[in-house]
């Protein structure tokens, strides 16, 4: 009776498709002992090479239990996304399709080898100066627009979805791609937000199987997020600098829960918006002369100001908008105008994975004398050298910030 | 002698109307039979049909490794199949929704939209999107506030017909009263909400069979099919409200409840179908014009014929969308939009006086 | 970027890439009274396999190596490697019959194969020097990339 029961539990999880076995789990007791292993490979190696008799396991087989040995105890790895949802994995992934263009550095950072990345976002492959080892991967649209037929097509194992953002976009695509090919794992990360930031990249490391890369990572990220916070979280809230920060579209300002919000108040700033419910209002620009910020941040990047970044080493365009808003009418009586505290910052060092250079740049800015030490620009050269594995000299190439 | 070429007259219009369904009919499983063949995944043509014939009679067939590698029968039956056959019934459906329209409302520039359903249905679906608020939760918070503000724009709609009284003319204006309302709510909504989202109601806008799936294929089947035989069996009262209110009245239709009875059936289907769509727009109206300048008006053949018509254009234009540009697929209500271009040019041409 | 550049980013991109995939088995023999003493040494393979062909006229006597992690049959002997950096076994056969030993080893994690390279033979120590080689060449070669790259460059 109880075997009958037993065997029952068994198809529904087997039918579940949540408990696959463990590869060459001699016992099937869901652990990968090294003596199974061992059986298992001599088993391989005297079928291929020694003439022998025995059932060899596939070679797929073996060598995802080598992974699953070496990188999860043996045993099936559990984990849980950014949008809450767990996954229970037997096998390590292969082929990964990511919509996710920002989970792309991050798995770059943790030195994810390209051959394992099967399908990449349209943006990646329009971006050869920064992704130049994926412009052969196969292009599977945007969020908004995915062909879903390539992306059955390259037949993934995983495919990664944005966790905050485009939900009903995401929703759309794993319904229907799980309607194609239900054995697609999917996993939402963000690699964006500072708040997970750190528990993906270690939920990351621990799915790829590269845990000792990650952390190395996140000891570089902790170190430059860290020095940043020390110092701005023992200024006291009324010594706070009063900042405005405009984005790309004019007079377009970041109000409460948004994400520039946010690095303002990591940066050690004080958003005149701040208050603001809308994500990202509209303001006034005489609100701005009357609230007096000590600095001004423009975001550039995109919109009418679509210049700059990776791609552009010519500087004269951000010239040209810290004119502008020095030209605006009256608002050479703000303090930021008055004091050349007006800094323009390109929207890849602060909107994405790499949001800590941004806000370190940001610190430097608001508390410059606190932060004598702090070198932003080593901080971006080294990220881009040692963890974007990338051959980029930020002293010849590329414009980030103005002035520097 | 007279009564003889009349006859004769009949037969051939009768003929004709036979030969022009048949021919649409043939033309549309053609075109179904190479829409499944379309997409931008490398399988060939006979793949295709065999990767159908597969998920239908799994264990007949032996499939070849390479469509096991490909999972043919997977993108076949999981992605294109219900899409093609969604196009092919939502064609239908729009077209004799506006076929039913152009009817009730004597104007042959009348379309399912012209009485606010569209807008009604793009402000629920902003409601949903923007502010996450609706009937329904999760997947379907979006189709349900559509659907919901669809029909009750039918129903405010019906509901002034029925207690107020309205001729054709005070639809309209009721009608256009309605889009403007919702209009505005959407631009207030658009106006509030943040960029993404502002994004993805637009998208829902321009209409598109991304997100057709089996039960909604179903769904939108059902009811359409239970819808066209009760319109087939009142066609009689809309040629006759076609003549006139005073004339269909003399000839024993109760005219306001017969205009409200069709417009809301017309209104259900066109409810159902946008609901998970987004708005396409052009089908119902150019379908039931084409159908009209070939067979003439008598509804009892227009409503089929022009349904056909609109599921031959719309699966047209899907193809279309799906392969003009390799890799991307253009919302289907973008080419719908631009395929009522040349309509409208020629119907320009046309018209002789000023 | 100038189609130069673009090709020494790819040779930097594929070299730092490159000392990852360096696994190696290296193989000493050293003759022994009444036998040869083999010892492999597996550099970069944290899970895989050997295979080692004895030649004609050896013998297989036993080895260190765990007895469920061994098999041998047919004048072969096979050896999964978990873990193990060293493995010892000793065959009985002729001094002479040292060269003619084979072995092929696979690495399970990167699916890498190779054969089983010759450590130098009757020296026990020199097992050092294959070890250090592999991850030497690529960074010199990197170094040097850079050099000249920086001085194109500055050009």
């Amino acid at each position: 009776m109880t075997r009958r029961l037993l065997l029952l539990a068994c198809s529904l999880c087997l039918m579940a498709g949540m408990a696959a076995a463990v590869p060459c789990d001699g016992d099937g007791d869901g652990t990968l002992t090294a003596p199974e292993l061992a059986t298992a490979i001599l088993d391989s190696l005297d079928a291929r090479f020694m003439g022998g008799t025995v059932e060899a396991p596939p070679s797929a087989d073996l060598q995802d239990a080598a992974f699953v040995h070496t990188h999860w105890d043996g045993r099936a790895l559990t984990i849980t996304d950014t949008s809450g949802r767990t996954t229970t994995l037997t096998r390590p992934l292969r082929r990964i399709a990511l919509f996710n263009s920002d989970t792309l550095d991050m798995l770059r950072s943790l030195g994810l080898e390209p051959d394992r990345v099967v399908g990449v976002s349209k943006y990646v492959l329009e971006d050869p100066v920064f992704y130049p080892e994926y412009q052969g991967t196969a292009n599977l649209g945007s969020t908004w627009s995915p062909d879903y037929e390539k992306a059955a097509g390259i037949r993934p194992d995983a495919v990664i979805l944005y966790a905050s953002i485009s939900e009903s976009s995401c929703a759309d695509i794993e319904k229907t791609l799980s309607a194609i090919d239900p054995e697609i794992h999917f996993f939402r990360f963000d690699s964006y937000r500072p708040a997970v930031y750190a528990d993906e990249a270690r939920t990351l490391g621990l799915l790829l199987g590269k845990k000792e890369e990650a952390e190395r990572f996140l000891t570089f990220y902790e170190n430059a997020t860290g020095t940043v916070a020390e110092v701005v979280d023992a200024v006291p809230v009324k010594d706070r600098v009063p900042v405005y920060l405009e984005s790309w579209n004019d007079y377009k300002s970041a109000g409460k829960g948004s994400g520039y919000d946010e690095k303002i108040q990591l940066a050690g700033g004080r958003n005149i918006f701040g208050e603001n419910p809308v994500e990202y209002p509209v303001v006034d620009p005489e609100a701005v002369i009357s609230r007096n910020p000590d600095v001004i941040i423009k975001i550039v990047g995109a919109g009418e100001t679509a210049f700059g970044g990776y791609s552009d080493d010519d500087r004269s365009s951000f010239e040209q908008v810290l004119r502008a808003i020095g030209d605006r009418p009256v608002w050479n009586q703000i303090k930021a105008v008055r004091d050349g505290r007006v800094h323009i910052i390109h929207t890849d060092v602060i909107g994405g994975p790499d949001y800590f250079i941004g806000t370190a740049y940001l610190a430097k800015w608001f508390y410059p004398d606190l932060f004598g030490d702090l070198d932003p620009r080593a901080i971006h050269q080294q990220y881009l050298e040692e963890f974007q594995r990338l051959d980029y000299d930020l002293d010849e190439h590329g414009t980030f910030v103005y002035p520097a | 002698m007279m009564t003889d070429t009349g006859r004769q007259e009949y037969a051939r219009l009768t003929e004709k109307r036979a030969l022009f369904i048949t021919a649409l009919i043939v033309i549309l499983i053609a075109l179904a039979g190479v829409a499944v063949t379309l997409g931008s995944a490398d399988l060939s043509v006979a793949d295709s049909y065999l990767a159908i014939f597969a998920g239908l009679f799994p264990d007949a067939v032996d499939l070849p490794d390479r469509m096991v590698e490909s999972n043919a029968v997977g993108i076949i039956w999981g992605w294109r199949l219900h899409r093609v056959l969604f196009a092919v019934v939502a064609g239908f459906g729009l077209a004799i929704a506006g076929s039913v329209m152009q009817g009730v409302l004597r104007n042959p520039l009348a379309s399912p939209f012209t009485l606010g359903i569209a807008s009604a249905a793009s402000c629920g679906a902003s409601i949903a999107i923007i502010l996450g608020a609706g009937v329904l939760s999760g997947s379907l918070l979006v189709i349900g506030n559509a659907f919901l503000f669809a029909m009750l724009a039918a129903a405010a709609i019906y509901g002034m017909a029925r207690l107020r009284g309205m001729g054709s003319e005070t639809m309209i204006l009721a009608g256009i009263a309605l889009m403007y309302l919702f209009s505005a709510v959407t631009s207030l909504l658009q106006y509030l909400g943040t960029a993404a989202k502002v994004q993805e109601v637009v998208f829902w806008m321009f209409g598109s069979l991304d997100k057709s799936s089996w039960p909604k294929l179903g769904i939108v089947t059902v009811v359409v099919a239970a819808v066209v035989p009760l319109l087939l069996w009142r066609a009689w009262d809309l040629n006759a409200l076609a003549e006139g209110d005073e004339t269909a009245a003399s000839l024993g239709v109760p005219v306001e409840r017969s205009m409200a009875g069709f417009m809301l059936a017309a209104s259900l289907v066109t409810a159902v179908i946008i609901c998970f769509t987004g708005t396409i727009g052009f089908i119902g109206l150019v379908a039931p014009h084409i159908t009209r300048m070939v067979i003439g008006t008598d509804h009892r053949t227009l409503i089929p014929a022009s349904g056909l018509v609109g599921a031959v254009l719309l699966l047209g234009a899907d193809c279309l969308a799906r392969t003009l540009i390799p890799g991307a697929i253009i919302p289907v209500g973008i080419m719908t939009a631009f395929l009522g271009i040349p309509f409208f040019l020629y119907l320009f041409m046309r018209r002789r006086d000023a | 970027m100038t189609p130069k550049r673009t090709l020494l980013l790819c040779i930097l991109v594929f070299l730092l890439a490159a000392p990852a995939a360096a696994g190696s088995v290296a193989r000493t023999i050293t003759p022994q009274e009444g036998g040869l003493d083999i010892t492999l040494t597996v550099t970069g393979i944290p899970v895989g396999g050997i295979v080692e062909t004895l030649p004609d006229g050896c013998t297989w006597m036993e080895t260190d190596h765990p007895a469920d992690r061994t098999r041998v049959s047919s004048g072969k002997v096979a050896f999964a490697v978990i873990g193990e950096e060293t493995i010892n076994y000793r065959a009985q056969g002729p001094q002479d019959a040292a060269e003619a030993f084979t072995g092929t080893w696979e690495d399970l994690l990167t699916g890498e194969s190779g054969a089983v390279g010759a450590g130098g033979a009757r020296d026990p120590g020199s097992g050092a020097a294959p070890k250090e080689a592999p991850g030497f060449l690529p960074a010199a070669a990197l170094a040097a990339l850079a050099v000249a790259y920086r001085w194109r460059c500055s050009r």
